[in-house]
């Protein structure tokens, strides 16, 4: 009997050590009984994807860190709302994604005159500024399509996951989303 | 000439599919023979290429600050714990009144005529204590009496 436990809290720590996914699951369980620990191991594990996209998003280092920030305390305050545990990875991110999205409206709606946009030069720093330009022309959503699928790689599937959204919308958004990023790329270049 | 007229539209839609998916047969057939008679599609493709090139090298790589970690974790306290105030200030306020409440009753209480009742036949309970010649008999009052004469 006691070889029986002994083996089975091996075979937990085994899982818990080789098994990224169960790992996780043991911290939110922990998490949800206010274990901080397990708070900052959730922390140090998700931050960089989550900076990384809300950078992408915003355009904004410090915006970014703002986002993935309050994203995270959302998360952790609003653990009861996740029924799985195993879909926290997922929860966070989408949580990240519609943050971001929602300061890009306010952004938008902010610029109500939108500068020209100046011919490109060349170089990899005014390459980023044109970019920026660029995605600051394009609605909320589009845009947040656009970057997930070609600056973070993700596939229809996780785009839609984000964005809460059929597959059907992610392929029709990007579709018109490649079509403006280019004619706008066009009149800033004056191909 | 017809292919160009009326296939623009369906080869651009192509050009853009084929970043994400394969073309089947006799898609990539039609966006083959139509990218070689029509050079206007040919441009349109390679500034949608060269956009979204341009578009993947500025992805952002990014620089977390130190005390990032320590920063989300003390503002969750912070939050928690002005939660935990929120969460309790009803019963908090609720247990102030039940205080002032209790406070003022025990301070009726004293007040009350309960403390100068009179039997009947005892005349005028307040007056003996004022009444000297007969009811003071207290240090305090004698001193008084003597001085007031
Ligand atoms: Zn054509």
């Amino acid at each position: 009997m006691a070889l029986a436990a002994t083996s089975m809290i091996d075979a937990q720590s085994f899982v818990s050590v080789v098994d990224p996914a169960a790992q996780e699951r043991q911290w939110v369980v922990r998490c949800r009984k206010g274990d901080e620990t397990a708070l900052g191991f959730l922390i140090t594990r998700h931050r960089m994807r989550l900076i990384r996209t809300a950078s992408n998003l915003l355009r904004d280092r410090h915006e970014a860190e703002d986002v993935a920030q309050e994203a995270f305390l959302k998360a952790f305050r609003e653990l009861h709302k996740l029924r799985d545990d195993r879909a926290f990875s997922g929860y966070l991110y989408r949580i990240c994604v519609r943050l971001c999205m929602d300061r890009l409206r306010l952004k938008r709606a902010e610029i109500a005159e939108f500068d020209k946009v100046s011919p490109c030069e060349g170089g990899a720093i005014e390459n980023k500024v044109l970019i920026e330009k660029l995605l600051a022309q394009l609605p909320a959503e589009l845009r947040t399509t656009l970057v997930l699928r070609e600056m973070e790689q993700l596939s229809y599937e996780e785009v839609a996951e984000s964005m809460r959204v059929p597959i059907g919308t992610v392929r029709s958004r990007l579709h018109t989303a490649r079509e403006r990023f280019r004619k706008l790329w066009i009149e800033a270049v004056g191909e | 000439m017809n292919m160009r007229l009326f296939g623009c539209g369906k080869f651009r839609y192509l050009s853009i599919e084929k970043f994400d998916r394969q073309l089947t047969p006799k898609e990539d057939g039609f966006y083959r023979k139509h990218r070689e008679v029509c050079f206007t599609c040919l441009r349109h493709e390679q500034q949608g290429l060269n956009a979204m090139n341009l578009l993947n090298a500025a992805s952002m790589e990014p620089e977390i600050s130190e005390d990032f970690d320590a920063k989300v974790l003390a503002v969750y306290r912070k939050s928690r714990k002005r939660v935990a105030i929120t969460y309790w200030s009803p019963v908090f306020a609720g247990a102030a009144l039940a205080c002032l409440a209790l406070l003022a009753t025990l301070q009726l209480l004293a007040r009350s005529p309960i403390h100068t009742y009179q039997r009947p036949g005892d005349a005028g309970a307040d007056n003996r204590f004022y009444n000297q010649d007969q009811q003071a008999t207290t240090p305090n009052l004698i001193l008084h009496r003597e001085l007031t004469r």
